[in-house]
């Protein structure tokens, strides 16, 4: 078996998306900017890539040694810190990569990013790239083939223990043969970093309200139904239609009424009460924000729409609501208590509003086609909301992106999220046919633009079948039995783990002690470090933990942002190490006392 | 003699950081040092005229040296980092440790 073929079946067996886009090649993605590729011989028998473009010879590797010269590279870098993530311009032969995969450490994640689909085929014609291709813990993405994945990749492994830590570089040669692409790179990463920041900040902004939020909604568990109770009932043979809050909606009233019966319509919560207010009445309405003001849901108190919600969402909310809840998100926590009662657990992954929210869950439920109305996402004039709304604008005075027409419209930053997000599902699932409906605002890759009126004349052609829930809830009586014996299991365990960490706190403490004192103290440290690894071990593997994590993220992050650095100093980094804990172990401590009344209360509402 | 063999000492030294940084595409660190690299190689070939001109014999590859200069200048003009670290590394380096065999 040659290089190709070896190295063609670990893609196949490795990574479906690099290989579909392999076999997917036609000549119109190969870029004719290369005139020639070879691989010339090295002094010390190895091989370096040669690339001719506009008549210049580029050699991406050393002459003399691309393995020294690799080995050379990564000496300016520390590789062995926890968690991390290096995402490298450039693949060029793999002879980096190879050598980064044999000292990174198993918890890193290695993103390289090939703005040529050639160079990247003459890697897989001659060179053995088996061990690169078969570790799990790189990604490889080649430019028109799989691009998708580095900006999806980026996001889904930016968080606030390596957003400080994270190594980013170029290949030699590659910034001047590929300029533009390298600028997409470096923009594609501190976008992903500006993402990774907003969401510490919501966790940090909103990590106590989860906690609030999932206590106080535990009482509607009684009468709930999940994502998937839904899916067993819901016509999903129609069209689904999203109406959100952009001022579109207003040019659409009419259609609406007319497609009433038609499509499954879902709204959100900030459009529900224009819908009512003009005569129109969604099939569901969904709210996912944790602080989302209640006057932006509704002013009425008898909405008995059925509701599509998170566990996690406002419970002032929900209070209001008072119609069937669908909880499509349980949260992590109570994800643990699904499982015990062998109940499927709805965990619809959470993402940037709840547009967005709302959409993954119509994918979710099967709908093949699904109509946008009122994403507009972008600004009309200074309107930013259906009902002439104008929201001042968030310090992005000039924020640009691409209209229906190819034109720039402006917009804002968390409306662009919401593009990539959008466009990132509709990559992911092909057998979704997504239709834009408006006239004006911002571009969406992937969906197809008509007026809704085309798109209900095309796709809303007969009524669908009436559906009823009642029947389908997701926790019994006899379960409800359970699911309080369950909480109350929860709160005995959140005295024993507020025990252990006031028992791992005065470990910790005096271990700084000891340590610092420079006493002959090793094996005084093995007994602690083991003592502290079993209350570790125990406090982790509590499903209550999830909610305790909620809180130490939004009240001691500055804890995570540098914890998994050590420097070169054991002692220093002992000590380092320990006043870190004796800050983690308060902060649960601290979780402890302000869960423990929360879920309390959240039990004895439980009817 | 001794002062010879301090300055080719003091140039493989200076080879390892400059390469090293070019290597690592500290390109911006890399050309100071090589500065200095530039001058102290500059006395080297200052000592080894002078010590022939006092009659002794040191039995050195002008042709090479000069090849490998050139290389090198070309490198540098076409601004080839990793080309240039290899020359530096590799030819020069390797003619140095011969130098510093014979004397």
């Amino acid at each position: 078996m040659g290089y190709f073929e070896r190295n063609f079946e670990a893609i196949k067996l490795n990574r479906k998306l690099l290989y579909d886009g392999i076999n997917q090649l036609n000549k119109n993605t190969i870029s004719e900017k290369i005139e020639h590729i070879y691989s010339c011989q090295t002094k010390d028998g190895d091989y370096a890539i040669v690339v001719r473009k506009e008549n210049k010879e580029y050699r991406l590797n050393s002459i003399y040694s691309p393995h020294k010269e690799a080995m050379k590279w990564l000496e300016q870098y520390k590789l062995d810190i926890m968690d991390n993530i290096i995402a490298i311009f450039g693949f060029g032969s793999g002879s980096l990569a190879n050598e980064i995969i044999k000292v990174m450490h198993d918890s890193n994640t290695l993103i390289i990013y090939e703005p040529s689909i050639e160079i990247f085929l003459h890697a897989l014609n001659n060179y053995d790239l088996y061990d690169i291709l078969t570790d799990d813990r790189v990604r490889i993405i080649v430019d028109k083939i799989n691009d998708f994945e580095f900006h999806s990749t980026l996001r889904s492994k930016l968080k606030v223990t390596n957003l400080l830590t994270q190594i980013n570089c170029s290949l030699p040669k590659y910034s001047e043969l590929f300029p533009e692409s390298e600028l997409l790179f470096w923009k594609t990463i501190k976008d992903a970093c500006n993402f990774a920041r907003i969401n510490i900040n919501t966790n940090l902004r909103f990590g106590n309200r989860f906690i609030t939020n999932v206590c106080k909604n535990l009482k509607y568990l009684k009468n709930s139904y999940s994502l998937f109770d839904l899916k067993n009932v819901i016509s999903t043979d129609v069209p689904a239609i999203i109406v959100s809050a952009g001022p579109s909606v207003e040019k659409n009233i009419d259609e609406l009424k007319r497609v009433k019966g038609k499509a499954v319509i879902f709204a959100v919560d900030r459009i529900l009460d224009y819908l009512l207010d003009n005569g129109v009445v969604p099939d569901f309405v969904s709210t996912v924000d944790p602080m989302k003001p209640v006057k932006y849901f509704s002013v009425r108190d008898d909405i008995n729409i059925p509701l599509i919600s998170f566990m996690e969402a406002n419970y002032e909310i929900l209070e209001q609501h008072v119609g069937d809840k669908v909880i499509v998100n349980s949260s992590k926590y109570l994800s643990y208590l699904y499982e015990d009662l062998n109940k499927p657990c709805p965990l619809l992954i959470s993402s940037p509003s709840v547009a967005t929210v709302t959409c993954t869950t119509c994918v979710e439920l099967g709908f093949k086609t699904i109509i946008f109305v009122g994403q507009d996402l972008a600004y009309n004039g200074n309107v930013t909301h259906a009902g002439g709304v104008e929201e001042a604008p968030r310090g992005e005075e000039n924020l640009y992106t691409e209209d229906i027409n190819g034109n720039k419209i402006k917009t804002r930053y968390d409306w662009k999220e919401f593009i990539t997000w959008f466009q990132d599902l509709i990559y992911l699932h092909p057998e979704v046919k997504f239709i834009d409906a408006k006239t004006e605002g911002a571009k969406i890759k992937g969906t197809e633009v008509i007026t809704l009126k085309e798109a209900i004349d095309k796709e809303c052609t007969r009524n669908f079948k009436p559906f009823s829930l009642k029947e389908n809830k997701t926790f019994s009586s006899d379960d409800m039995i359970e699911v309080k014996e369950y909480f109350n299991n929860d709160l005995k365990t959140l005295d024993e783990i507020d025990r252990s960490a006031k028992e791992a706190l005065l470990i910790c403490k005096k271990m700084v002690k000891s340590i610092e004192a420079s006493k002959n103290n090793e094996l005084f440290i093995i007994k602690s470090s083991e003592k502290l690894r079993k209350i570790n071990d125990y406090i982790l593997k509590q499903p209550i933990y999830w909610m305790i994590d909620d809180f130490i993220t939004a009240n001691n992050i500055d804890i995570l942002g540098d914890v998994y650095i050590f420097s070169d100093n054991i002692k220093d980094d002992r000590i380092k190490t320990y006043k870190k804990s004796i800050s983690m172990f308060q902060c649960i401590i601290d979780a402890v006392a302000f869960i423990k009344p929360n879920l309390k209360e959240g039990i004895n509402n439980i009817v | 003699m001794n002062n010879l063999k301090e300055l080719l000492i003091g140039s493989k030294k200076l080879i390892k950081i400059t390469t090293d940084l070019l290597y690592q595409q500290k390109g911006k660190e890399g050309l100071a040092n090589l500065e200095e690299l530039i001058s102290i190689l500059s006395e080297l070939v200052s000592e080894i005229i002078r010590i022939k001109s006092l009659g002794t014999s040191i039995n050195i590859d002008e042709e090479q040296l000069l090849k490998i200069i050139s290389d090198a200048l070309n490198a540098l003009e076409e601004k080839d980092m990793i080309l240039l670290s290899d020359i530096l590394q590799y030819d020069l380096n390797e003619l140095l440790d011969e130098l510093l065999e014979i004397i």
